[in-house]
């Protein structure tokens, strides 16, 4: 790499008619097509999709937008976005994880 | 392939106004039916479809405007054609071999300006895009872009050198979008061009571009020329994106903070239904 | 018309010729289509160094064919928003965020490609090295014939060939050489001490064929003249016999101007 880039963590909250199946591989796709680290997991209660990511910011934006959007059979209606301190790094990789109740 | 609601009952252009004389009639095609415009010697427009049914009509903004359905809401306005001391042109049609909604998307993009509108509308290395305010304003339905910011070394005709040149994207329907730009004899104000497409299938259409400019020196064929050659330039774009429809999942395709417009046009067209031009599955 | 459907739902496999080397210069950019159950739309390019490439023809940040970009050192630029791609397909720059090293993960289908004996390759699968032949030829010209590779290669086989350096009507019988899955070797008796001619096939449809065609080297420049009318009759001859094709032959040929 040309330079060393800051990488940042943060947690995006997606909400909306979100929770299908095909939007966790499709954010999972994302992820790995912006070379992020992190999960996703659905939360069923609050009928909302959580993902943790990590890399420069321009990625977490590009994240942040192309989820917005997503595959056809979901509507995002709300995005939330939250820095997320933690003293061990995140793992390298993007994986899907069980869902929360 | 089945026409949306939402694309059929909207209102789209169908010839320019000042173009059509009376007792003269023309053919055209919208969303692959044939209309009739018709202007009787009375000077009033009709526009039939092939089954003879009576279309709406409705003139403004130097076009006549149609439907092969039955609007529900009347012609988008644009405030700044009342103004006093603009100049209104319109540049005539231009086809483009792409989905409409390809060719409003292009129009809100300013990253291609350095690729695509060299040393006109951009130039190397004046390529960054600062970040600027997207939103889909619920109370009227538009997507709107504001303080979009970028580096013009010919910004319009009137412009002689480089410049920050502001902008504000407006989409009011789906095939429509208006671009507010600095104006440079004027500070203050803005000049405003207009795209209006007409969508013959989903994969072609005709674009007529519309302008209300605070211009008094340019000769109108200067200034029709310049828009045509900025839009012919777009064109080779439009026509070699790959797929032709927009895709409304962007799974193929890496749109960073500089398409924040465009993304945000696509979710507005997506809970609008408006899939009249669009690809839902990537592929 | 006798077209090669069996070939065209079969695909390509292995290398398959796309360019002349000499048709493809430093810094040049083109596009590629390869026929097949999904045909291939792919642009080919070489980097200021020498180097050539083979990737999808569509960018990846908003689909535009990258056939229209142009090349910066050893970079492609997408024509549309400037997006810069290494060799390896890998996303290099962003010119609307400058300052972000775009992540590898960021990157162009690519298809393995190489210059080798005057033509440019392209490999749908890995690094194959199969069959690529070694003819040691001189890039004569390329050229698009609507037909079939089959019926051309067919025709070929059929084929004279001027030989003389003193007159363009001159012709002798050609007899293939070699024949492979790519390609063919025609050889006539001359004026010229071994005169050969290359011929590559590149399927674009079932109906249409790219020939990339090369000559035995060190030929007069006579002679490579009257081979290149030659390949022009011989694409007027394939393509307006249509279904006289079985009673072709070379004499007929000759005559046309």
């Amino acid at each position: 790499m040309a330079q060393v880039m800051n990488k940042q963590t943060e947690l995006f909250r997606f909400s909306g008619d979100v929770n299908k199946p095909d939007f966790l591989h499709w954010i999972c796709h994302r992820a790995n097509r912006l070379g992020l680290n992190g999960w996703v997991r659905e939360d069923v209660s609050a009928k909302s999709i959580e993902v943790l990511a990590s890399g420069p910011e321009e990625l977490l934006d590009a994240m942040e937008l192309g989820c917005s959007l997503g595959p056809i059979t979901v509507w995002v209606e709300d995005v939330e976005r939250y820095p997320h301190k933690t003293d061990s790094p995140v793992p390298n990789g993007f994986n899907i994880l069980n869902p929360v109740d | 392939m089945t026409t949306s609601d939402v694309a059929r009952n909207d209102w789209y252009p169908v010839a320019i106004d000042n173009l059509l004389t009376n007792g003269q009639s023309e053919v055209v095609v919208l969303m692959q039916e044939e209309l009739t415009i018709s202007r009787g010697n009375d000077g009033v427009i009709k526009v039939t479809a092939q089954d003879g049914r009576p279309c709406p009509v409705a003139i403004n903004y130097g076009h006549v405007w149609s439907s092969i359905g039955q609007p529900d809401h009347a012609l988008f306005d644009i405030p700044e054609a009342h103004e006093d001391g603009r100049r209104m042109v319109d540049c005539g049609p231009v086809r483009v071999k792409a989905s409409p909604l390809r060719v409003v998307e292009n129009f809100l993009d300013i990253a291609h300006f350095p690729f695509v509108h060299t040393d006109i509308l951009g130039a190397e290395p004046h390529t960054e895009v600062e970040p600027y305010k997207v939103e889909i304003r619920d109370t009227v339905d538009e997507v709107w872009a504001t303080r979009v910011r970028f580096f013009q070394p010919q910004a319009a005709k009137s412009a002689e050198e480089g410049q920050m040149t502001d902008y504000m994207y407006r989409v009011p329907a789906p095939c429509t979008s208006i671009l507010y730009k600095t104006c440079p004899p004027r500070p203050g104000s803005w000049d405003v061009i207009a795209l209006f497409v007409r969508p013959i299938s989903e994969d072609l259409c005709d674009a007529y571009a519309w302008m209300a400019l605070y211009d008094e020196t340019s000769k109108q064929s200067d200034l029709v020329q310049f828009q045509q050659m900025i839009f012919l330039q777009d064109r080779s774009i439009l026509e070699n994106q790959i797929p032709r429809l927009l895709p409304l999942d962007p799974k193929m395709e890496v749109p960073t903070r500089a398409d924040t417009t465009s993304i945000a046009y696509r979710r507005w067209l997506k809970r609008k239904g408006m899939t009249y031009g669009a690809q839902l599955v990537a592929r | 018309m006798n077209a090669d459907h069996s070939e065209f739902v079969e695909g390509p496999d292995g290398w398959i010729p796309v360019a002349l080397s000499v048709d493809l210069p430093e810094a040049g950019v083109m596009r590629a289509v390869i026929a097949g159950a999904q045909p291939l739309d792919l642009v080919v390019w070489r980097s200021r160094s020498g180097q050539v490439s083979a990737f999808d023809n569509r960018c990846p940040h908003r689909g535009m064919r990258l056939s229209f970009g142009f090349v910066r050192g050893e970079r492609l630029s997408c024509i549309y928003h400037g997006w810069q791609y290494g060799e390896d397909g890998g996303c290099r720059h962003i010119p609307a965020h400058p300052d972000m090293t775009p992540p590898t993960s960021i990157c162009a289908n690519t298809y393995a490609c190489q210059d080798h004996d005057g033509v440019v390759w392209v490999s749908k699968g890995a690094d194959n090295s199969d069959d690529l032949p070694n003819f040691g030829g001189q890039g004569l010209r390329s050229l698009s014939v609507e037909r079939g590779e089959t019926v051309l290669r067919k025709l070929l086989a059929e084929t004279h060939l001027p030989v003389s350096l003193t007159s363009d009507m001159q012709m002798a019988e050609a007899a293939i050489a070699t024949q492979t899955r790519t390609s063919l070797v025609l050889e006539a008796r001359s004026d010229a001490k071994n005169l050969r001619l290359m011929v590559h096939f590149q399927k674009i449809t079932p109906d249409r064929t790219m020939l990339h065609v090369q000559t035995s080297p060190e030929l007069p420049a006579e002679l490579r003249i009257s081979l290149s009318r030659w390949a022009e009759r011989f694409r007027w001859s394939a393509e307006n016999l249509g279904t006289m094709i079985n009673s072709w032959d070379a004499t007929s040929q000759e005559t046309h101007p």
